[in-house]
């Protein structure tokens, strides 16, 4: 019996999405939140079309792809519903820049988003649109817009200018024809008769003169200085993240960007994967980018695909997923906050991991106050004898001999490259590859340090890269910890460094080796295995 | 877990070819890709890392990580040097293949690089990711071997014994209950343009600017091998341009020349940077915010330039107009990239013969196309579209696969 | 920037003054090219791009009143270079012919009008004209090799048909030399009309299609006239 994928959210992608996966016999439900039905133009459950889960207030989501449990109350009640996986969705909100030009909606000025539903009636907008002679739409002036925004207004001044007679002038910085077939839109629009002008800077002069906005701009390419006080104003819309995302996020504890939108705005999650496995984001939601509906039919597909690969059943088990020490462990919750992927639960008021979810990223063994938790294979003894082996390889040697802990999606891969593109690396380099840069421990960096490294390397992803979103910013934070306690035990902070690559940065890791190399070859080698003092 | 036995056959091997087969697997499909050069990856596994001093999303690294779980796959069978001779129809698929012999064996190259460095001819390729097994390959084309039996360099200098510039080419059939072609794009060669690309040497096209910083970390000129200090970036070459029947905007170039730019003034801050352009396209989720970034960082000059000639020293002229004085000037600089175009693959035309396919015209590409039942299109064959938009469509192409050979309607 | 400049009222304006113009400049994209290799570009403020703008805004009374259509030389390059293949100098052509005829500068127009009324821009007389070639065709004739040359004038069934520039029948003449040798040596069959001799046709420049018109059309008529089936027009 396959579980249900719960869909959070209304609109074209979700409706997409319920497509593909009916196709495909999956069964869907459709989330709402009860207190919304009530006339806030969600559309209340019909009887019969869909299987829906309505609930009061959201309170939790646990477990993994394929084996979620939500818990939520309705109607007073706590109740438990499982899931197969989660998709956020919904349409997004879009809010019109009025307030970036001075303007306020109302009268001669709309959103086009007004315009958009007004276009629905040819009638309603002949209506509306009485004796406008002259539209202007501002498109990407205050703020930079996607293609899919650009389409929409060159459509829609196009409408105007054939089906309603009306000369539309499209104000604008950067055309956006980033898109399938909107050069030749343009070149449409153009035979219509609308006009474009292009600014740079600065901003068009608007001011409001008996009711209608005046705008005064410098155009681009002619240099002249235009004004223009059109009977309607059209300003677009900065696409936002919807209203109750905010909610859902905090209760599935997504990730989102900076925008707040429910992805991070990081590589590994593409195409509409977050943090959490079992729990996608597809659409508007997940990216402002994802505004048109050819980008939304994609998402649909690939969250449909998603939730299918998962109900077919490939998910293997991570046998060595990290593991928490019942005994050692204080139950402080540390690594209960910092799991990126949420694969630490609580069972009894014991923290666990749970192996279907783990990732392996070592961010809890590393930062685990009590040291109750291991990471199989990397564990601080196991890695100080792979150092000491690597050390003892070539005692006679003059070259510095370096620790380099690379991560196994960047550092590690470009140190490969590297020797494969026939760069000679460092004769003394012991590369110790970890899963992810957030396992090296202050444990990890001092270990080296102890077995005779001269010089250590925490080589991590770039920032924004790292599949466990902080992994790396885990790490670098707790080298420059080390760095700075270094000269207190008489080791010279320059021994310590770090940096960000990426997986096939083969030259710059091969420089990078080298120029560390170099700086250490102009310090005294560090003798002996204890740490000793040096002349600085 | 039940084995869906099913096998379909993925046509290239860029990332498009490789995200299609990976979700295929996720899907219990087993795939058979097939491409036809000697190294996977396609265009993308070429870029450099884009970042400054935190990622910008350019997707490189995506198709680094692609290339390696399809490597690591079993589901998924690599057939590089590979060309399809005859593609029959009765009711499944049924492709005849030539697969040139591995002159380079992939268990014992260590790709150390001699025969690379060795080669008089220069006939020895290297691949671009640490997932390519071999990392080296033979040009035929250019073997001295193969064109009189005078050279064996290669075998001689190969520590492992792992190359053999004989064999014969290997007859292999694939059987498929479904296509994919991915066969993505050909780049613009900027021939016919009066900016002396093939003749200038410091004129380079971004996909040679890529291999450039790849393998340097740096602008390194052409001529004389120093890390220039004043480029010129001029965007939208044959892209944006009916007179040669390229009506569209290749989608990637701004994003992709702004990125590389910012990275190289990071790593180099007196570097100075000119941008010819028309309309800066959208890239990145914050693009507001790196769009004003960029006005502070470089010079952006609205007009694209005329001629370019060359200096003495191998420093170019490019003419353009000034846009505050409006004239025309010749302003110096010691490279020039060209953002090139994307155009369709002259590879798709071969393969879309074979299947009875006829791809939409790229000026509408929503536009008529005739693609037959159990045949799937994904990536840049159909249209330009970058990393992260083409992974998106291979998800989406993999779907209706299994959409297909589920039997399901409504899949598409 | 610029400094103050006039203020175009794009509420007077109607940008669809010239559709029916089919040079294709509404698939202009603003690109620039045209502006970054047209010769003139910068002069006065002038460059192609700007042009083809002015024209998709409905600009006429600023057209017509700008040095700007006239500060272009129609050399092509704009055209050669356009990627939307827009025929920029037909463009600045039609621009120029919406000016008054008494408004073009320079002696581009009075030329024309003299012409017109006279069959050559100088208003240079039949006789003055017939004496000249003769006596350029007597200097010719005195060099050895040429001995016997003589200027055929009007001959019927001629080969080739010849204009004239003006300028070689003004202050150049000795250029008249040099053709005259050619057609002699090669034992060409040619002759010039002694009316109606002009081959340059400043309507062209003015933007005049009529003026054009009757122009070629006296041509053409010459060479109904004396029978002859091949013209040479080299202006």
């Amino acid at each position: 019996m396959t579980r249900e994928t719960i869909i959070f959210g209304q609109g074209f992608c979700a409706d997409e999405i319920r497509r593909r996966l009916d196709a495909f016999g999956c069964p869907v439900a459709t989330a709402i939140a009860h207190r919304n039905t009530q006339g806030s133009g969600q559309k209340a459950p019909e009887p019969e079309a869909q299987v829906y889960f309505v609930y009061d207030r959201l309170l939790a989501c646990s477990g993994s792809s394929g084996d979620l449990t939500l818990l939520a109350s309705v109607e007073g009640k706590i109740v438990q519903r499982k899931a197969a996986a989660v998709i956020l969705t919904g349409e997004g909100d879009r809010e019109p820049d009025f307030a970036a030009y001075g303007l306020s909606g109302g009268g001669a000025v709309m959103s086009l988003g007004e315009l958009r539903s007004l276009s629905d009636s040819a009638e309603k907008m002949a209506a509306k649109l009485k004796g406008v002679k002259r539209v202007a739409f501002l498109t990407g002036v205050a703020r930079e817009k996607v293609p899919a925004v650009c389409e929409e207004v060159m459509r829609m001044a196009m409408r105007l200018q054939s089906e309603n007679g009306m000369q539309t002038f499209i104000y604008t910085r950067n055309l956006k024809v980033a898109g399938w077939g909107l050069e030749a839109l343009y070149r449409e629009t153009r035979m219509a008769g609308v006009v474009y002008i292009k600014l740079s800077q600065p901003m068009p002069e608007i001011t409001i003169e008996d009711g209608r906005p005046v705008i005064t701009c410098q155009d681009d390419i002619s240099h002249e200085t235009f004004r223009l006080r059109p009977d309607l104003t059209v300003v677009d819309e900065t696409l936002m993240p919807p209203a109750g995302l905010d909610e859902l996020a905090a209760v599935f504890q997504i990730q989102r960007d900076e925008q707040g939108f429910a992805q991070s705005d990081n590589v590994h999650r593409l195409t509409v994967a977050t943090n959490r496995h079992g729990i996608l984001a597809a659409g508007p939601v997940r990216s402002a980018l994802v505004a048109g509906r050819h980008d939304q039919r994609l998402d649909a597909a690939n969250a449909a695909a998603a939730v299918l690969g998962e109900v077919l059943g490939k998910k293997v088990v991570a046998e060595d997923a990290a593991e928490i020490d019942t005994g050692q462990c204080v139950r402080c919750l540390t690594c209960y906050r910092l799991c990126p992927y949420r694969a630490v639960v609580l069972r009894d008021e014991q923290p666990v991991v749970d192996p279907l979810v783990c990732e392996r990223c070592g961010i809890c063994a590393a930062e685990c106050p009590a040291l109750a938790i291991r990471l199989p294979g990397f564990e601080r003894s196991s890695i100080g004898d792979d150092i000491a082996q690597g050390r003892s390889a070539d005692p006679q040697a003059e070259a510095p001999f370096i620790v380099a802990f690379c991560c196994g999606r960047s550092a590690a891969p470009a140190a490969r490259l590297a020797s494969m593109m026939g760069r000679r690396l460092p004769a003394r380099l012991k590369i110790i590859e970890v899963p992810c840069a957030g396992s090296v421990s202050r444990e990890f960096i001092l270990e080296a340090f102890t077995r005779g490294a001269d010089g250590v390397m925490v080589l991590t992803c770039h920032t924004g890269n790292c599949h466990s979103e902080k992994g790396n910013r885990h790490a670098r934070s707790r080298a420059a910890e080390i760095r700075s306690l270094l000269p207190l035990v008489g080791i010279d902070k320059e021994r310590l460094t770090t940096a960000t690559l990426a997986s096939n940065m083969g030259a710059e890791f091969a420089r990078l080796v080298d120029s560390f190399s170099a700086e250490l070859e102009k310090r005294a080698t560090r003798t002996g295995s204890a740490v000793g003092s040096e002349t600085a | 877990m039940a084995q869906f036995p099913k096998n379909v056959m993925v046509i290239g091997g860029g990332v498009a070819g490789l995200a299609t087969a990976l979700t295929l697997s996720d899907l219990g499909i087993r795939v058979d890709l097939v491409e036809k050069s000697d190294f996977l990856g396609g265009h993308a596994i070429r870029f450099a890392c884009k970042a400054t001093d935190e990622c910008v999303k350019c997707g490189a690294c995506m198709v680094e990580e692609k290339l390696g779980q399809a490597v690591a796959d079993p589901s998924i069978r690599l057939l590089t040097g590979c060309r399809i001779e005859n593609i029959e129809r009765n009711g499944r698929f049924k492709a005849d293949l030539t697969r040139r012999p591995a002159y380079i064996d992939a268990d014992k190259c260590t790709a150390c690089g001699l025969c690379y460095r060795d080669c008089p001819e220069g006939a020895v390729h290297r691949g671009y990711s640490a997932s390519t097994r071999p990392f080296y390959a033979v040009d035929v084309a250019h073997c001295l071997q193969f064109k009189d039996q005078s050279c064996r360099r290669c075998i001689e200098v190969c520590p492992e014994d792992a190359i053999s510039l004989s064999g014969e080419p290997q007859k292999l059939t694939c059987e498929a209950d479904a296509v994919v072609v991915a066969t993505g794009f050909d780049a613009f060669r900027p021939v016919s343009k009066p900016y002396g690309y093939g003749r200038f040497k410091n004129v380079v096209t971004s996909l040679e600017m890529e291999d450039i910083l790849r393998e340097n970390g740096a602008p390194v000129r052409p001529t004389d091998g120093e890390p220039a200090r004043k480029m010129a970036f001029i965007q939208c070459v044959g892209s944006r341009d009916a007179s040669l029947g390229h009506l569209w905007c290749s989608r990637i170039c701004c994003g992709t020349s702004m990125r590389m730019a910012r990275m190289l003034k990071h790593r180099e801050p007196e570097l100075e940077v000119t941008f010819f352009y028309i309309d800066i396209q959208t890239f990145g989720r914050d693009f507001d915010s790196v769009h004003r970034r960029i006005q502070e960082e470089m010079r952006l000059v609205r007009a694209i330039p005329g001629d370019i000639y060359e200096n003495e020293d191998g420093g170019l002229k490019v003419v353009h107009q000034d846009v505050d004085s409006g004239e025309s000037v010749k302003e110096d600089f010691d490279l020039v990239v060209l953002s090139v175009g994307l155009t369709p693959a002259e590879g798709t035309q071969e393969v879309a013969g074979l299947l009875q396919l006829r791809t939409a015209d790229w000026e509408n590409p929503f536009g008529e196309a005739v693609v037959p039942e159990g045949v799937f299109l994904a990536g840049a064959v159909a249209g330009p579209m970058g990393i992260a938009d083409s992974v998106a469509d291979a998800g989406r192409a993999a779907l209706e696969v299994r959409g297909y050979l589920d039997g399901k309607p409504g899949g598409k | 920037m610029k400094e103050a400049q006039k203020i175009i009222d794009l509420n007077q304006a109607d940008p669809q003054k010239f559709r029916s113009w089919n040079f294709l400049q509404d698939f202009c994209i603003t690109c620039g090219l045209c502006a970054s290799s047209c010769p003139a570009s910068g002069i006065d403020g002038f460059d192609p791009r700007k042009v083809v703008r002015m024209v998709s805004l409905g600009l006429e009374q600023e057209l017509v009143d700008s040095k700007f259509p006239w500060i272009c030389t129609m050399c092509g390059k704009c055209e050669e270079v356009c990627p939307m293949q827009i025929n920029i100098p037909d463009l600045v052509r039609s621009i120029r012919g919406l000016r008054d005829r008494d408004k073009v500068p320079g002696t581009l127009h009075k030329g024309l009008q003299a012409a017109l009324k006279t069959g050559n821009n100088l208003g240079l007389p039949k006789d003055d004209f017939i004496f000249i070639l003769e006596d350029v065709g007597e200097e010719i004739a005195e060099e050895p090799g040429f001995e016997g040359f003589k200027v055929p004038i009007d001959k019927k069934g001629a080969n080739v048909l010849t204009t004239v520039h003006n300028k070689l029948v003004n202050t150049q003449n000795e250029d008249l030399k040099h053709w005259w040798k050619i057609f002699y040596a090669a034992g060409e069959d040619w002759t010039i009309p002694s009316d109606n001799w002009e081959g340059t046709n400043w309507g062209y420049f003015t933007g005049d299609d009529e003026a054009m018109k009757t122009m070629t059309g006296r041509i053409l008529e010459n060479m109904r006239r004396l029978e002859v089936k091949t013209l040479l027009w080299p202006e």
